[in-house]
């Protein structure tokens, strides 16, 4: 396999623009400015490209909601926010390749005829923001972005917005209520942000990872990238792996890898030669797997559905047999009882009151019935907020006890 | 115009409505708290969740645009156990001080407690704690743990008043609202925050700690403070008022909808809603005075008919001088007795004015008196006695203070109000103790009522007006 999203990641200075150019940076984007909007847009379905945020919905399509002949002009949103624990991937494409996503921001705004893009950077994301702007700096001294890029009459300005740090403001509408100078609170749908977005403008929000897939798509053509991965899941993928394994990082893999695969061979195996007791696959808010389910799970967005979790943002952790899974999910919910952004009731209350419990359970003073407490809260903020975040505590509270219940019932008898 | 069911029944809604308005139209009523017919959809409290047939989820009715055959449940067995769920999730950190809280009795948790949830709490953990009687504003004060953050009053403040002073701070269930820094909760339509507020975590400083509001009994009428002419519900109990509220036309019409449920669906300003106490100060007028050395001395009614009955009699010419302030129907009879009439209003100094509701001009019925053919009072007005009803602006006033009348009588309610010269002042009943119809600026006729009998030997001016005639 290419590497698709880090060829440029072990080269000096690749952050750098004469650096990319000599690596063949910046190649698509003569080649889109001789296709229409649309055969861009058709080149990246057909590459079946989807969204590496945590959703997985497909690109191509994403785009193709944007109405066309509105009287607003559309707008790009590239969602650098990423603050689901255990992620750390786009961080390194904005480090170390931070060309390969203007590139691929210049496609995105091309296809759907944006003229303005803002990036939203994680506020602790203080390194990657500097290295990105010094990037963005040198685009416009060199024309690919500006009032008229490469000469061929396109116009793309790009902001980066640094977030105040508010996990919510990763969420997509929320993203966009930030970049307004509001709460970060994520909005209702419909109207959904292809219609009516940033500053009611038709508005798409594409991950970091995503677009910096389009340079290839665009280069190679969209059977190329296809060829990886599997039937659905197509394309590369890149993990972030932490936790109890030998070599924690970032590294690219074709969808469908085995997932023992690639914690043995890119993750270096658990470590400290301890046995592996449970891996969650794509960032903390979806369901842990078990060793033993883990053992025939594929990374793609197929097999990890059919085994009851989410491949997600692809940011994996890595638990080993001395882990403490009451103490773990405690901490998860410590995470996203500070994160709830308080506006819907099933969240607002129901995340501080799975803390609470979680909390006492671990202060010895859980009680016989705190485990159906604790699935019954999960059950009733499932799929009844706003957003998703109310699920992304549900869904560890009820895979964590029903996976593991036995250590939390031991924890309760004391 | 897409038809949809609901809960079985096919209903014809208007395009673009959602299925929450739809069915609150249709008699249906489904639960809601954040979502208020004046302000913009905020979809937080999650308690409006309906079922629809073939959608995997739950879906907020207020947000949900109805859709031709669209099949909505309201009562299936996930929706009703949802509402339990949200009523549970609102009522954990809550502090569950009905017993001392003014808003019981009219409380929205309360209400769809008993309706839709009846259960026990099954929450052990120590309360969140947030901050108790905040002083936010002029008028208001808050109880930050008895919030469900639902954001109406926010929301209020931002699309109505037109001045966001509330705002929501921290996240999760460390949120509250609370004024934007620098700020208080000091608009001119603060109060309406109270009303909107669905549970007791915004107060009225006025009507605080006063009255249980069980033991209030509720008479239609229009805020009388200026010409905008708002609908009101006077609130009162054992011949004391003790608030004004605004009344929705819609929730009239709408029976089914008790006004608790609803929400209000117009508003006052705060200064007309605080109004109700001109008409039961401490310097209220009983009984007829007329005026001696040692100031106004109480006199017999018969007496005072007489003395001013004579006074007409053997006048040759009578003024009388009619208010703004008076009915339509007063009005007219004033007219119809008197030859001579003029018309007054009244005129405070530093009149408010806005562009949302608020008039300057402070009289419910100046639009009514224009319309009779009767000049203002001019400043060369002479004559032998003059009748005057409610009171004189300083202008008119100064129009009448240097003439030599044999008479000068005066029909009005309060002490404050009595003119330099009167001899004879005859007690008004208030506006809260007759009926009657009034016109507002935009020409609308309103009809109000009698919310006491006249107290003392007060008597509205119709009647004045037939004992003189007698």
């Amino acid at each position: 396999m290419d590497q698709i999203l880090t060829h440029n990641f072990k080269v000096m200075n690749a952050a750098r623009l004469n650096a990319y150019l000599g690596r063949d940076g910046y190649r698509s984007i003569q080649k889109i400015f001789g296709m229409q909007p649309e055969a861009v847009i058709n080149e990246v379905k057909a590459s079946g490209l989807r969204g590496r945020g945590g959703a997985g919905f497909p690109t191509g399509t994403k785009w193709g909601f944007v109405p066309k002949n509105l009287p607003l002009q559309p707008v790009l949103c590239i969602n650098a926010d990423e603050s689901e624990p255990g992620t750390f991937k786009d961080r390194a494409i904005m480090e170390r390749d931070p060309h390969l996503l203007i590139e691929g921001i210049i496609i995105a705004a091309y296809a759907i005829g944006a003229h303005e893009a803002f990036i939203y950077i994680r506020g602790e994301y203080f390194r990657p923001y500097l290295i990105l702007q010094a990037a963005v700096a040198e685009a416009y001294e060199t024309g690919f972005l500006g009032n008229n890029i490469l000469n061929r009459g396109f116009k793309l300005d790009v902001t980066i917005h640094r977030g105040g740090g508010a996990y919510i403001c990763g969420e997509e509408t929320g993203l966009i209520t930030s970049i307004e100078g509001f709460r970060g609170y994520p909005r209702l749908k419909p109207p959904f942000p292809a219609v009516k977005g940033l500053y009611g403008r038709p508005t798409v929000v594409n991950n970091v990872e995503t677009l910096a897939a389009l340079p290839y798509i665009i280069n190679e053509g969209a059977a190329k990238y296809a060829s990886v991965g599997t039937e659905k899941s197509k394309g590369s993928k890149l993990m972030s792996v932490a936790g109890h394994v030998n070599k924690p990082g970032v590294y690219e893999i074709p969808l469908g890898m085995p997932l023992i695969t690639f914690l043995n061979e890119y993750a270096g195996g658990v470590w400290k030669n301890r046995k592996l007791k449970a891996v969650i696959p794509g960032g903390s808010s979806v369901p842990v797997m078990t060793a033993v389910e883990a053992r025939d799970t594929l990374l793609d967005y197929e097999s990890t559905a059919q085994h009851g979790t989410m491949l997600g943002s692809g940011g994996m952790i890595v638990m080993d047999e001395t882990a403490d899974m009451v103490m773990a999910l405690k901490v998860l919910s410590d995470f996203y009882h500070h994160e709830s952004c308080g506006q819907c009731t099933p969240c607002r209350e129901g995340t501080g009151w799975i803390n609470k419990i979680l909390k006492r359970i671990i202060d010895g003073q859980g009680q016989k019935d705190d485990l159906e407490m604790l699935l019954k809260i999960a059950d009733n903020m499932v799929g009844r907020t706003i957003c998703v975040l109310a699920d992304a505590l549900a869904m560890p509270v009820k895979s964590f006890i029903t996976k593991f219940r036995k250590e939390f019932e031991d924890r309760i008898k004391g | 115009m897409p038809t949809f069911t609901i809960d079985g029944k096919k209903i014809d809604a208007k395009d673009g409505t959602t299925v929450l308005q739809a069915a609150l139209a249709n008699g249906i009523f489904i639960p809601h708290y954040c979502w208020h017919p004046l302000l913009s959809i905020s979809g937080n409290c999650r308690i409006c969740l309906v079922e629809i047939e073939g959608r995997p989820k739950l879906e907020v009715s207020c947000n949900l645009a109805v859709a031709e055959g669209m099949v909505v449940r309201t009562n299936s067995d996930v929706v009703v156990a949802a509402r339990k769920d949200v009523m549970e999730f609102l009522l954990i950190n809550h502090p569950l001080d009905c017993p001392i809280c003014d808003q019981a009795g009219e409380c929205l948790l309360q209400d769809y407690h008993f309706k839709y949830s009846k259960r026990g709490s099954r929450f052990k953990e120590e309360k969140v704690h947030k901050a108790k009687v905040v002083d936010i504003g002029p008028n208001v004060k808050m109880d930050q743990e008895r919030c469900i953050l639902c954001s109406r009053c926010v929301r209020f403040c931002a699309e109505i008043a037109k001045d966001s002073e509330l705002t929501i701070a921290q996240r999760g269930d460390s949120c509250y609202v609370t004024t934007a820094p620098g700020k208080r909760l000091e608009n001119p339509y603060s109060l309406n925050t109270v009303d909107v507020c669905p549970v007791g975590a915004l107060t009225s400083k006025d009507f605080r700690f006063k009255k249980r509001v069980w033991f209030l009994k509720q008479v239609p009428s229009v805020c009388p403070h200026c010409s905008n002419g708002c609908p009101i519900w006077i609130e009162y109990e054992d011949g004391v008022i003790y608030r004004w509220r605004p009344r929705s036309e819609d929730v009239i019409r709408e029976k089914y909808i008790a006004p608790s449920q609803m929400g209000i669906t117009n508003f006052l300003c705060d200064e007309g809603r605080l109004s109700y106490k001109e008409w039961q100060l401490a310097s209220r007028i009983f009984e007829p005075l007329v005026s001696s050395e040692e100031g106004f001395k109480n006199i017999g009614a018969i007496e005072a008919l007489r003395l001013v009955k004579n006074a007409i009699a053997n006048s040759a010419e009578t003024v009388g001088v009619i208010s703004a302030q008076s009915s339509c129907e007063e009005a007219d009879a004033f007219i119809k007795f008197f030859k001579s009439v003029y018309r007054t209003k009244r005129e405070p100094k530093a009149a408010s004015e806005d562009d949302i509701i608020i008039k300057r001009d402070k009289n419910p019925n100046a639009n009514y008196l224009k319309s009779l053919n009767i000049e203002n009072l001019p400043a060369d007005v002479t004559g032998d006695v003059l009748v005057i009803v409610d009171t004189l602006p300083e202008d008119d006033m100064m129009k009448v203070v240097n003439f030599k009348w044999k008479l000068v009588v005066q029909l009005t309610h309060d002490r404050s109000l009595i003119v330099p010269g009167a001899d004879i002042v005859l007690p008004l009943a208030t506006f809260t103790e007759k009926e009657g119809t009034l016109v507002n600026h935009a020409g609308v006729r309103q009809s109000f009522s009698k919310v006491f009998e006249p107290k003392g030997g007060t008597r509205n001016l119709v009647e004045w007006v037939e004992l003189l005639k007698k």
